[in-house]
Order: structure tokens, then C-alpha cells, then sequence
């Protein structure tokens, strides 16, 4: 399994106003892996955008990282 | 990741110099700082800065993404001008392009999201993978092209697949100039699709100076829908069948075109 979080927490520390509150965990599970990322409340809105757009177009990227390493990643935040 | 936004040449003069570097570097003369460095009669050396852009920005933005997804890829700026286009080239990135462009897409919203951070001006960043835009642009307006021909000779309306608003937006300018037809988009998003409809059934314009096509007999359906022609099931299996030239008589009528 390799270590997604170095490109989920470049593309939200990149994309927040407080890039410092940002942290970003792996939890490995059996089949499938979890990027947990926490993150300032006043980020949160931005980070998932309007019907959950912005958090689905990133999920899209890390899986599409993921794909070409035959991993299967999601991303959640907590 | 990033290229080095920064060379030094030299030429015989200034300008030959500065020519040089662009070509070094890949860019036009309005996207660099130029910084003259020594100056003699025989030969100039000169030190060409690449701006920090938007799209220069932009380009560090992008490979610093695929490089942190693990792609190997090429990134230049294709346009320096709104909308900057930024182009990845490279092998093996059917992935980053995705089903009908989906992970392109994303990407895109992500780089986006990124470069607009803590900016007020909302600017649009376009990003291609080996000409994906191109081709599917190309596809997009043939296959309107193709269904709006079969809405004219058959008069009937025919609807799109769902498409993204940007290719919408294809069909409905490829197909403004088109005689017979006009076109609707559909319903909502993410299933919004584009209509092409015959004119006639347009209430806002006049009736088309050319006649209505001729009211096609109403379909009906009979049978199999190949009339009486035998189908598939109704063939009598082989060993059953009547040898050449001898006459049709032992098959039962119930064992003959009861099933299918």
C-alpha cells in the first residue's frame, strides 16, 4: 500500500485558508484504506463545495493515483 | 518537480540572446523579465526570467499534482491568455483522462481549487491530456452533426446522452446554423442532455417554408416484425427436416412456431 496522504494533504492544505490546521491520517483497513483528514470548521464548506463537488473531484485524482498501483483509497473527513 | 523558470545565453546580440533563452525556455517574449548581464561589442549574455504568471503558476501547479500522484508526464503552457491552457503530454495517461474525460475533470477542479485560493478574481484554468478536448470535441460535432441529419429526414426528435455543460454547449453552436432543426438542453444535471428537435414543432417560429416531411404510415406491429417470414425457433431442427423432394407431411402443427 502506498502513502496517499503527501498528495490529499498538498491538494487541501493548497486550497484552504488555514493550511496549518490541516492534518491528514492513513487508517489502514482490510481491503480498503482510509486518507482522514481534519481540518479548520471554517475549511470544511470549501473543502467538500456545493453538493459535494470539491470532495469528489479529489477523490477522483487520489483514485485515479491509486488506480495505477492497484490500491483502493477513500477519502473521509472527520 | 518544477522546471527552472530561469536561464542565462549568450549571442552576438542582446536580441539574439534573449532569443535563445525563449527558446530554452519554451515561452513568448511577453511572459519573461530580460536582464542583461554583459554587453560587448562581440557578445551579449543575458539572464531570461520566466514571469510568475498566472500560467506559469499554473504549470508548477499541474506537475507538482501528477508528480505527487506518481505520472510521469510533460506540462507546458499550450495559452498564456484567459482561459490559460495548460497541456500534459505523455505516455499512458488514459487514467488521468478517465471515462468520457471524468478524471480529467476532476483534475481540473482540483488545480483549479488550488490556484484560486485566497484569490478574488475567479480565474478559469483549462487543462488537456494529449488532446482529449480536441478529439472529443471533434466526436461530439460529428455525432450532432450526424443526429441532427436524421431528426431532419425522419421528423422526429432524438435525445443526447448526458453530456457535460461544456459539451453541450458544443452541440448547440454546432448546430445553431442548421437548417430544419433547433436544439433544447434537458433536464438536470448530471443526466442533463441536449435535444435536437425538428422545427416544425418550434411554437416561436413561423412554419418552415419547406413542406412538413409526409406523415410516415403509423407504425404497426405485427408478428415477429419481419412479417411472415419464419424466424429463427420456427426452423425444424436438423435430422427433422424433410429430405429433398419429399413432401411436407409428418411434422405436427403444434411442434411448429409455438415458441420465441
Amino acid at each position: 500500500m502506498h502513502d496517499y496522504t503527501d498528495l490529499v494533504g498538498y491538494i487541501i492544505k493548497a486550497m484552504v485558508s488555514k493550511p496549518d490546521d490541516v492534518k491528514v491520517a492513513m487508517v489502514e483497513g482490510e481491503r480498503t484504506n482510509r486518507v482522514e483528514v481534519t481540518l479548520a470548521n471554517e475549511d470544511v464548506g470549501k473543502v467538500i463545495g456545493r453538493g459535494g463537488r470539491n470532495i469528489d473531484a479529489i477523490r477522483a485524482v487520489v483514485r485515479a493515483a491509486a488506480l495505477k498501483n492497484h490500491d483502493r483509497v477513500m477519502v473521509e473527513i472527520v | 518537480m518544477s522546471s527552472s523558470n530561469s536561464v542565462e545565453t549568450t549571442g552576438k546580440t542582446v536580441d539574439e540572446a534573449v532569443d535563445q533563452a525563449l527558446e530554452d525556455l519554451d515561452e513568448a517574449r511577453e511572459n519573461v523579465e530580460v536582464e542583461v548581464l554583459e554587453q560587448s561589442p562581440q557578445e551579449a549574455r543575458v539572464r531570461v526570467t520566466l514571469r510568475e504568471t498566472y500560467a506559469v503558476k499554473a504549470r508548477e501547479v499541474v506537475a507538482e499534482l501528477l508528480y505527487k500522484m506518481g505520472i510521469t508526464a510533460q506540462v507546458t503552457i499550450k495559452k498564456a491568455d484567459e482561459p490559460v491552457m495548460i497541456d500534459v503530454a505523455g505516455d499512458n495517461l488514459g487514467l488521468l483522462i478517465g471515462w468520457r474525460g471524468e478524471t480529467l475533470r476532476a483534475f481540473q477542479t482540483v488545480v483549479n481549487l488550488i490556484l484560486n485560493e485566497g484569490r478574488a478574481d475567479r480565474r478559469r484554468l483549462v487543462v488537456d491530456v494529449e488532446h482529449y478536448r480536441n478529439r472529443r470535441e471533434e466526436t461530439v460535432k460529428e455525432m450532432a452533426l450526424r443526429l441532427a441529419d436524421r431528426v431532419r429526414r425522419s421528423g422526429e426528435r432524438v435525445m443526447m446522452d448526458p453530456m457535460q455543460s461544456y459539451e453541450r454547449r458544443i452541440v448547440h453552436i454546432t448546430l445553431e446554423k442548421e437548417p430544419g432543426i433547433r436544439t433544447e438542453s434537458q433536464g438536470e444535471e448530471p443526466n442533463r442532455r441536449v435535444a435536437i428537435l425538428p422545427d416544425g414543432v418550434s411554437a416561436s417560429r413561423r412554419p418552415a417554408e419547406r413542406p412538413l416531411p409526409a406523415p410516415s404510415p403509423p407504425l404497426t406491429r405485427q408478428g415477429s416484425g419481419y412479417g411472415d417470414r419464419p424466424r429463427y425457433g420456427d426452423r425444424p431442427r436438423f435430422g427433422e427436416r424433410p429430405r429433398f423432394g419429399e413432401p411436407r407431411t409428418d411434422a405436427p402443427e403444434g411442434e411448429r412456431g409455438g415458441e420465441g
